[in-house]
C-alpha cells in the first residue's frame, strides 16, 4: 500500500468536518475489507487513491441493533456478524439475518458493518482482478470484457452508461452515436434522426465526406469489424432530408436578437443552425456564389454531391436562417456588421495560398484555386501529365479529380506514405485509381520549359529525400539527399499544401504581433460580441471539428446574447444511464455492412458520380444490430441491499432519511446515492405484518468469501391464505438492486404453491438480456425467486 | 456469548475518555498478554507489525485480500483478519495470536498435531487461531458449526476433514470429557 494520511474521528460532526475540509481525496474507512483490498491491489488509478482515510469506527454509538417502534433500528458500525447471530433479527428478520450470515466469510462478518455492506462498490471481475491495468469503460477505456466474455459476476438485464461512449469520446463533435443506433434498433427513426440532430444538423455531409474517428475508435472493432457508424449516419442524414419540412424547423419562439455569420462553411452552417434552433435571427454572408464553403469548393463532387449539399443548406434556410452570397467581408464591412447585429460569428476558413518553398513559385497553381475552378467549368485535361506537390487530403482530393477530368495525376511527397496525413481510405482509393505516388520526393524549382511561354510545359526539379529524426510533429523529418535532383516535365503544377486564414479584414487588436488571433480557447470569444471559429481559427481541419466549433460557439454566442454566462448553455455531461439495451446478435460474429460502392472503372468516369451508395433501411437496422451499445456491465453485489429493499427498510444518513429502493439506485462508478460527505448513520426496517414472512437465498460458488452470481430476497403477506402483498428483490443481476415487478403483481391474490411460484419466477425473468456468456444466470434467478417464494407460504 | 443488543451502547472509549488524534503513528497493542508501545506508519497492516515488527511469525499473509484467513488473529474476542486491519487503527485493543496460543498450551495444539492437521502447515495458524475463537464462544459446536466457522481458511495440501475432528477432541477436552493426553507445554 502506498502510504496515505490517517485520522481517527470520535464524533459524526467531527468525520463530516473532515469530510468536507479533505474533498474527493479522503476516503471513510470503518470495517475496511473492501477499502484495503482496493489499495493492496492497485485497483484504484493514481489519481482515485486516497490521500486520507478518515477512521470512523470509534465514532460511540453507530454500533447496535434496537427494536424500535415494533421495527428494527440497526447502527452503521454494527459487524455482520452481530446482525446475523442476534436472536431478535433471527426471530423476526429471518432475512436479514440469512443475508448478514451469507455474506462474505466468518472473519469478514466480524470486520465488516452494515453500513460497508450497503455502500459497497459495483463489482465487475475484470475491474476487481489484482493489479488490473487494462482500461475497461468503468476505469475511462474503451472496451468491456464482459459482454463477450466471463460474465459470471455481471447483469442479465442490461448495462448502465458510463461517461461516454469510445465512440462519442473519439469524435470532435461528440455525436451521441449508441442512443441513436438503440433508436433505429426500436425501429423508431425519426427518433434516431433527432437524436442525431441535436448534436450534428449536417448529418447528410459528415455521413459522407468525415473521417469517423469513431469507427477506428468503436470497441467492436477488437472484437470483428467496427460498426459502420458514417454509412448509418448517411441513411439518417438522407432521411432527414427527405423530409426536411419535419426536423428542420423554426424555433418556437423569437429572441429578438440578430446574429451575422460571417462564412458559410460548416462551421458558420453549424452555428447558424443551432443560432436558429435558440430563436435568434440569423444572416450568412458568404463571399462565394454559392453557399457552402470548402463544402462547396473543397470538397469534390464525386464525395459530396452538390444536389445533397444544396438540400442540405435549403433544409437549414426553412428553419429561417437568411444566406447572402457574393458579399465580401473587409474592413468595412465588417465594422457595418458588428454595429448592425448583437453578436458575429467568424467562420472565414482558411484558404489564403501560402508558398511551397519552389523557386519559380509563381508557375504553380494552388489545389484550392483549382478545385474552384473546376467547380465552376470541369473542363476536360484529357492526357496532361499533373504534378501535385502534397500528402494531406487536399492533395488526394486534386489528384482523384485529375484523373476523373482524364489527367495522369502524379503526387510527390517528401515523407513516405506511412506519415501522409491524408486519410489511409482517401490514399487506398486515389492508388486503387490509378494515382501515381512519388514518395520521399521534394520539388524545389519550377520553370516554363522551352518557348511556349506561359501555356508551355513545366519543368519541375525535385530532389529525393530520407527519413531523418522526428521533428516537432513526431513525424521524421526528411532530409534532402545530395544530388539526387532530377526533371519532370508536367502539363501543370499542382501546390495542394496547407492553406492558412486570412485576417486582413479583421480590426488590428484581434491580432497579436506574431499574426495570430487574440481568442479565447473555450469560448471562441474574440471580442465583446465578436466570436469566430472552425479553420479560420484552427487552421485547415475537418468538416466534423467545424461542425463543433460551429455548435459550441453558437451556445456560447446564445448564451451572451441572453446575459449569461456561456456555459450555462453547454449541454450537460450525460448521466449514467441504466438498463441500456442492445441486441443479443451483438455479441456474436457479425459481418459489418457492406457499403456499396462503384468499381473503379466506373467510378473514374465522370467528376459527379458518386462513388458510395446509401444503405436501405434493413441494412441499416442490421448494423444497428451489431453496436454493443457500450455499458458497463458491474453489479450491485450487497447481500443486505436486497433484503432491505424487500423489508421496506430506510437508510438513515448525516442529511436525510432514504428509502432502501431509492438509496441504491444510481448506477456503476458510485453505487448509492450518497453525496459527498454524507455519512450512513444506520438502517430502519418497519415491522413487518403479522402474517409477512420473509426469506433471503444466494447462489455462489463456495460458501466462503464469494460473491453472489445471484442473491434474493423476499417478503410476502398473506391473507385467508392468499397473497396480499408480494415484495421480490433481485441483486448481482444489474447494476441496481432490482425488484421484479412481475412477480410481485401475478402473485398477489393467489395461494403460494409450486406452480404459483413458477409462474411468478417466469414473470420475473422479463426484460434480460444476458451477456454472451451469462445466460446461465437467468436459470438461476429464476429458481431462487420461486424458492424465496415458497420459503414465504405460511 | 455477549450479543450486542445486550450491551447498547456497544462502543465506549477503549483507553483514554479525553479524545486525541491518532494519526499521530503511536499505539498500544496487548498482544498475547504483553503490553506493547509502538510507532506505527498508517499505511502498516496489523499482520505486518506482528510478523515483522514484533517478530510473532506464526500469523502468514498469504492472500492478502481476504480469502484465505491465513493472517487471522483474536482482535477483541473476534476472530479478525490481520493483513485487512491497520495497525494504526488496534491502539488500545487486545490481540491474541497462535504464539498466546501455543504458550498456553491449548488443547487444539495437540490434537492439531495429532490429527495430521497439516501438511505444508503454512496455513495452520490461522486455522488453530479461527478454531480458538470459536471455542471461546462455543465450548461444544457440532460439526456443522465447525464448517461454518472454519469456511473462511483455506488449506492449498487439502487438510479439512483432519481439523473438523482435532477441533472436535480439543473442544472435548475443554469440556473435561476427555483427557488430553502428553499435553506438554510448547514454549
Amino acid at each position: 500500500m502506498k502510504k496515505f494520511k490517517h485520522l481517527t474521528v470520535r464524533t459524526v460532526e467531527e468525520a463530516t468536518s473532515v469530510l468536507a475540509e479533505h474533498g474527493k481525496s479522503a476516503r471513510v474507512i470503518a470495517g475496511g475489507t473492501d477499502l484495503l483490498g482496493e489499495l493492496k491491489d492497485s485497483i484504484l488509478r493514481d489519481d482515485d487513491y486516497p490521500e486520507v482515510l478518515v477512521n470512523i469506527k470509534e465514532i460511540p454509538g453507530l454500533e447496535h441493533i434496537t427494536a424500535q417502534d415494533g421495527g428494527l433500528r440497526v447502527g452503521a458500525l454494527t459487524r455482520l456478524e452481530d446482525v446475523a447471530t442476534h436472536p431478535l433479527v433471527r426471530e423476526k428478520y429471518p432475512a436479514l439475518a440469512e443475508a448478514a450470515k451469507r455474506t462474505a466469510s466468518p472473519h469478514i462478518r466480524e470486520m465488516g458493518t452494515v453500513a460497508g455492506n450497503l455502500c459497497q462498490n459495483n463489482r465487475c471481475w475484470y475491474y476487481w482482478v489484482p493489479d488490473n491495468l487494462f482500461d475497461c469503460l468503468r476505469k475511462g477505456g474503451r472496451a468491456c470484457y464482459a459482454v463477450t466474455g466471463d460474465a459470471r459476476y455481471h447483469s442479465i438485464f442490461g448495462a448502465a452508461r458510463v461517461e461516454t461512449t469510445a465512440c462519442s469520446r473519439a469524435c470532435p463533435n461528440h455525436i451521441d452515436i449508441a442512443p441513436y443506433l438503440a433508436d433505429i434498433r426500436r425501429g423508431e427513426l425519426t427518433t434516431a434522426a433527432r437524436t442525431l440532430l441535436r448534436s450534428n444538423p449536417l448529418p447528410a455531409i459528415t455521413g459522407r465526406v468525415c473521417p469517423h474517428w469513431c469507427e477506428q475508435e468503436c470497441a467492436r472493432g477488437e472484437f470483428d469489424q467496427a460498426v459502420a457508424v458514417r454509412a448509418v449516419e448517411r441513411f439518417l442524414g438522407d432521411h432527414v432530408l427527405d423530409r426536411a419540412a419535419e426536423f428542420y424547423l423554426a424555433p418556437a419562439a423569437e429572441s429578438g436578437k440578430r446574429v451575422a455569420v460571417v462564412g458559410s462553411g460548416p462551421a458558420g452552417l453549424s452555428a447558424a443552425y443551432y443560432l436558429r434552433q435558440a430563436g435568434h435571427a440569423v444572416m450568412v454572408f458568404e463571399r462565394m456564389p454559392e453557399v457552402g464553403g470548402m463544402l462547396a469548393y473543397g470538397i469534390p463532387p464525386y464525395r459530396l454531391p452538390r444536389e445533397i449539399l444544396k438540400r442540405q443548406v435549403e433544409a437549414i434556410a426553412g428553419t429561417g436562417v437568411e444566406f447572402t452570397t457574393g458579399v465580401e467581408v473587409d474592413a468595412e464591412k465588417f465594422g457595418a456588421l458588428e454595429r448592425d447585429f448583437d453578436a458575429v460569428f467568424v467562420a472565414g476558413g482558411a484558404s489564403k495560398q501560402t508558398d511551397v518553398g519552389v523557386s519559380g513559385e509563381e508557375c504553380l497553381l494552388s489545389g484550392t484555386e483549382f478545385l474552384h475552378q473546376v467547380y465552376e467549368r470541369p473542363e476536360s485535361m484529357a492526357g496532361k501529365v499533373v504534378g501535385v506537390i502534397g500528402g494531406g487530403n487536399t492533395a488526394i482530393d486534386v489528384a482523384r479529380t485529375l484523373l476523373r477530368l482524364g489527367a495522369k495525376p502524379i503526387i510527390y511527397y517528401r515523407r513516405t506514405k506511412d506519415e501522409m496525413p491524408a486519410l489511409d481510405e482517401e490514399i487506398a482509393k486515389a492508388e486503387e485509381e490509378g494515382v501515381v505516388f512519388q514518395f520521399l520526393t521534394q520539388p524545389v524549382a519550377a520553370g516554363v520549359a522551352g518557348a511556349g511561354g506561359a501555356a508551355g510545359p513545366i519543368e519541375l526539379t525535385c530532389c529525393r529525400m530520407e527519413l531523418g529524426e522526428p521533428d516537432e510533429s513526431g513525424r521524421p523529418r526528411p532530409v534532402r539527399v545530395e544530388g539526387s535532383e532530377f526533371s519532370v516535365s508536367c502539363d501543370v503544377v499542382i501546390k495542394a499544401i496547407v492553406e492558412r486564414p486570412d485576417y486582413s479584414f479583421l480590426p488590428p487588436e484581434f491580432v497579436d504581433q506574431r499574426g495570430r488571433l487574440r481568442i479565447d480557447p473555450e469560448t471562441g470569444r474574440l471580442a465583446d460580441k465578436v466570436f469566430a471559429g472552425g479553420d479560420f481559427v484552427t487552421g485547415p481541419a475537418t468538416v466534423a471539428e467545424a461542425i463543433a466549433a460551429g455548435k459550441q460557439a453558437a451556445a456560447a454566442i446564445d448564451g451572451h446574447l441572453r446575459g449569461g454566462r456561456a456555459e450555462e448553455s453547454r449541454e450537460a455531461a450525460p448521466v449514467c444511464v441504466l438498463g441500456e439495451s442492445f441486441s443479443a446478435a451483438c455479441m456474436l460474429p457479425f459481418e459489418r455492412v457492406e457499403v456499396p460502392e462503384l468499381p473503379v472503372e466506373e467510378r473514374v468516369g465522370a467528376l459527379d458520380r458518386e462513388e458510395v451508395g446509401t444503405l436501405d433501411t434493413s441494412s441499416v437496422t442490421r448494423e444497428a444490430e451489431r453496436c454493443f451499445n457500450c455499458g458497463c456491465v458491474a453489479v450491485n453485489s450487497s447481500d443486505l441491499a436486497p433484503v432491505l429493499v424487500a423489508l421496506g427498510g430506510r437508510i438513515k444518513t448525516t442529511e436525510r432519511e432514504i428509502g432502501a429502493e431509492e438509496f441504491f439506485t444510481v448506477g456503476v462508478n458510485t453505487s448509492t446515492v450518497l453525496r459527498p460527505g454524507e455519512l450512513v448513520l444506520g438502517v430502519e426496517i418497519p415491522e413487518p405484518a403479522p402474517s409477512t414472512k420473509s426469506s433471503f437465498l444466494k447462489f455462489a460458488l463456495r460458501k466462503s468469501i464469494d460473491f453472489p452470481i445471484v442473491n434474493v430476497a423476499a417478503a410476502i403477506t398473506c391473507e385467508d391464505g392468499a397473497v396480499s402483498s408480494a415484495r421480490i428483490c433481485l441483486n448481482s443481476v444489474f447494476g441496481v438492486p432490482l425488484r421484479v415487478a412481475g412477480a410481485e403483481q401475478y402473485l398477489v391474490g393467489k395461494v403460494i404453491d409450486e406452480p404459483t411460484a413458477e409462474a411468478a419466477a417466469d414473470a420475473s425473468m422479463e426484460g434480460t438480456v444476458p451477456l454472451l456468456n451469462n445466460r446461465y444466470k437467468i436459470q438461476i434467478a429464476r429458481t431462487l425467486v420461486k424458492r424465496a417464494i415458497l420459503a414465504c407460504a405460511p | 456469548m455477549p450479543h450486542i443488543g445486550d450491551k447498547q451502547p456497544v462502543s465506549q472509549p477503549v483507553s483514554e475518555p479525553v479524545p486525541r488524534p491518532v494519526s499521530l503513528g503511536t499505539v498500544t497493542l496487548t498482544v498475547n498478554g504483553e503490553v506493547h508501545e509502538l510507532i506505527v506508519e498508517p499505511q502498516w497492516t496489523l499482520q505486518y507489525v506482528l510478523h515483522d515488527k514484533l517478530g510473532l511469525i506464526g500469523t502468514k499473509e498469504f492472500c492478502g485480500e481476504g480469502a484465505c484467513g491465513a493472517c487471522t488473529v483474536i482482535l477483541e474476542g473476534r476472530p479478525v483478519l490481520s493483513c485487512l486491519m491497520l495497525a494504526i487503527e488496534c491502539d488500545g485493543k487486545n490481540i491474541e495470536t497462535i504464539e498466546g496460543i501455543a504458550r498456553a498450551n491449548h488443547p487444539l495444539i495437540e490434537a492439531y498435531i495429532k490429527h495430521s492437521c497439516m501438511q505444508c502447515g503454512f496455513c495452520t495458524p490461522g486455522f488453530v487461531v479461527t478454531a480458538k475463537a470459536l471455542l471461546d464462544r462455543n465450548p461444544d459446536p457440532s460439526i456443522e458449526e465447525i464448517k461454518e466457522a472454519m469456511v473462511g481458511n483455506l488449506c492449498r495440501c487439502g487438510t479439512y476433514p483432519a481439523h473438523i475432528r482435532a477441533i472436535e477432541e480439543a473442544a472435548a477436552i475443554l469440556r473435561g470429557v476427555l483427557v488430553a493426553q502428553g499435553g506438554e507445554g510448547r514454549d
